[in-house]
């Protein structure tokens, strides 16, 4: 285990998927994997980001080292062995179609155990509202790279406050041109600066949760 | 600024004291304008003079508004962007009407290379084969880079840059603006690279996974952007205007071991071929700026565009510490201006005005494009306050 976490955390994907599916060959369970090895490396990986160690390239590879990771799980067990830490839709506003920070967030939180539906880029304020519908989420991400579109943001906000659903989810929002009183002048219940600092956050909702 | 200067100056020599750190009669001014933009202020706020221009603006920034912006369809998005590119950048050479001393403009205009419009979508292929779509924005972005892998990364051949007429909006400006500082866009390692031919997120890994395979893409790229830079001076231009974004929020995009490793001897490159040729150097980087600060000083760069505050920037402590080695072009700041009343905006443009004004090495610019979603009473604000400073009114 302790292998496959330090493979993570140097972002050897080929090397840790590889070990994965040995792992699993000998019978350790898709979940041990997960919370012991997987989940605690990219818990590192973000603590070396927060700290100025890593950077986005250093992120970006052990994000794909953890990906390859749990594509070897889903592959190798069967549907429903893994359990999932919470839910999150995550996805960047109509007219926005740069998506490197809801990649980058959209890794984080399934680094952190949680099932993510990524809506993708330049997405509608209906689609948005239908996926919380649908979907029931504990969280939704919306980030937007331009000035020009973060106003998006607030047409979103207020759809699911009109729709009565901002009750049941805590909405993120994040991206270069937005801050905490932004976040807080459109009714977002969170600004992150970065990703990890919003799987944090979507962390700390479902542990309030349970 | 003003301090032994005496007579009036042309806006290309106050540039060229900002940027050397020779006293001038006044700081010099940069506006950089989005197409979107420029058509709203020619319609709402000062029309260019041409009237040609301006009807087409008024149209333009009518249709898009009647739309409901970001609501109206692709066309009425797309086509003030279409103009610019057609029409050697209006809205950058508008800011010469607005009182800027430099104008900004790119090589190679028109270039899209092909661009389609089915079915109320626009979809465009750049002449470096970049795919992209307007979508639901205002903004042609990449959605399919021509480097998807290593052999592509080995193999692309760049677009030729030695054609005669990709350099005519340089001789056009040089004709039309004989006394203003041209400068010209070129790109830098890292982004057009990484942002637009590989896409970011297979570029930031690439450059853990293959380093080598990256470095001699970038070698080449750097070379034809140098070539694109020499022929832009020599047709006009007294500037070279390099993109390139290092920064993030609070902090560089890479560890400063990468950025030395990967970028500092192919931008130190690019600037000694501009000076070489005898043009000035004005680096364009986004977000977090102060960690390379004193590589850029060290590696000769004459002007450093940007230095947002929402990233982390303080323009003070650049000024105090860089201030007589390095040219700020900053302080209108476009980020948090949106959000400021107008007498906050105001305020804020004075305040950075006056940090500046402590060495000689400042001329007060936009920190990026101004966009058309800035409140109006902001935007009279800003052009306002850069005028009256103009004037003297605050010396």
């Amino acid at each position: 285990m302790d292998e496959l976490k330090q493979l993570v955390i140097d972002g050897k994907a080929d090397k840790a998927a590889a070990l994965v599916a040995k792992l699993l060959d000998e019978g350790k369970p898709a979940n041990a994997l997960m919370a012991q090895a997987l989940i605690p490396a990219m818990d590192v990986v973000g603590k070396l980001f927060q700290d100025g160690e890593y950077f986005l390239p250093e992120l970006l590879v052990s994000a794909k080292a953890m990906q390859k990771s749990v594509e070897m799980i889903k592959q190798r067990s069967p549907a429903g062995s893994v359990s999932k830490s919470g839910k999150a839709v995550v996805g960047t506003v109509k007219g926005d179609l740069h998506d490197i920070g809801k990649n980058l967030l959209v890794m984080s939180l399934e680094g952190a155990g949680f099932e993510v539906v990524d809506l993708g880029s330049d997405v509608a304020t209906e689609k948005f509202v239908s996926a919380l519908r649908e979907h029931k989420p504990d969280v939704i991400g919306m980030s937007a790279l331009l000035s020009t579109t973060m106003y998006m943001m607030k047409d979103v906000i207020e759809a699911i406050d009109k729709e009565g659903l901002h009750a049941n989810v805590k909405i993120m929002v994040g991206g270069a041109p937005l801050n905490d009183d932004y976040a807080k002048k459109i009714g977002a219940d969170f600004y992150g600066s970065d990703c990890i600092s919003g799987r944090d956050y979507a962390r700390s909702i479902v542990a309030r949760k349970n | 600024m003003s301090s032994g200067s005496k007579g009036v100056m042309t806006p290309k020599e106050r540039i060229h004291a900002a940027a050397r750190g020779l006293p001038a009669d006044r700081v010099p001014v940069f506006y950089w304008i989005e197409a979107h933009t420029g058509c709203r202020l020619m319609a709402e706020y000062k029309p260019s003079g041409h009237w040609n221009r301006d009807l087409l603006a008024k149209f333009l920034w009518n249709r898009l508004k009647k739309g409901g912006y970001m609501q109206a369809s692709e066309i009425w998005r797309f086509l003030p962007l279409l103009w610019d590119i057609h029409s050697y950048n209006f809205a950058n050479a508008y800011g010469i009407n607005l009182g800027a001393d430099m104008v900004l403009a790119s090589y190679a205009t028109p270039s899209y290379s092909k661009w389609n419009y089915k079915k109320g979508h626009i979809d465009i292929v750049d002449i470096y084969g970049v795919g992209r779509k307007i979508g639901g924005g205002i903004y042609p972005d990449m959605i399919d880079p021509p480097v998807k892998n290593l052999d592509d990364l080995k193999n692309f051949r760049f677009p030729d840059a030695t054609r005669d007429s990709l350099y005519n909006i340089f001789r056009q400006y040089r004709k039309q603006y004989p006394n203003h500082s041209i400068a010209a866009e070129t790109w830098g390692p890292h982004d057009w690279t990484g942002n637009q031919m590989i896409g970011l997120e297979r570029y930031m890994t690439w450059l853990v996974e293959y380093p080598d395979e990256l470095k001699l893409f970038m070698d080449r790229f750097i070379d034809h952007e140098i070539e694109i830079g020499h022929r832009s001076v020599a047709a006009g231009a007294d500037v070279v205007f390099i993109y390139d974004d290092y920064g993030y929020n609070n902090r560089p995009l890479m560890s400063m071991k990468m950025w030395k490793e990967f970028m500092y001897p192919r931008l130190k490159k690019q600037v000694d071929a501009a000076h070489e040729d005898g043009a000035l150097v004005c680096l364009h980087s986004c977000g977090y700026q102060m960690s390379f600060l004193e590589y850029y000083v060290e590696m000769g760069i004459d002007m450093l565009q940007s230095l947002q505050p929402a990233a982390g920037n303080d323009f003070k402590l650049a000024v105090d510490k860089y201030g007589d080695k390095l040219c700020f072009v900053t302080g209108i700041d476009i980020q948090r201006g949106e959000a400021m009343t107008p007498d906050e905006y105001k305020r804020d443009i004075l305040q950075s005005y006056r940090i500046g004004r402590a060495k000689n090495r400042h001329i007060l610019g936009t920190t990026h494009e101004i966009q058309y979603t800035m409140p109006e009473a902001n935007m009279r604000v800003l052009f306002e306050t850069v005028r009256d400073i103009q004037t003297g009114k605050y010396d």
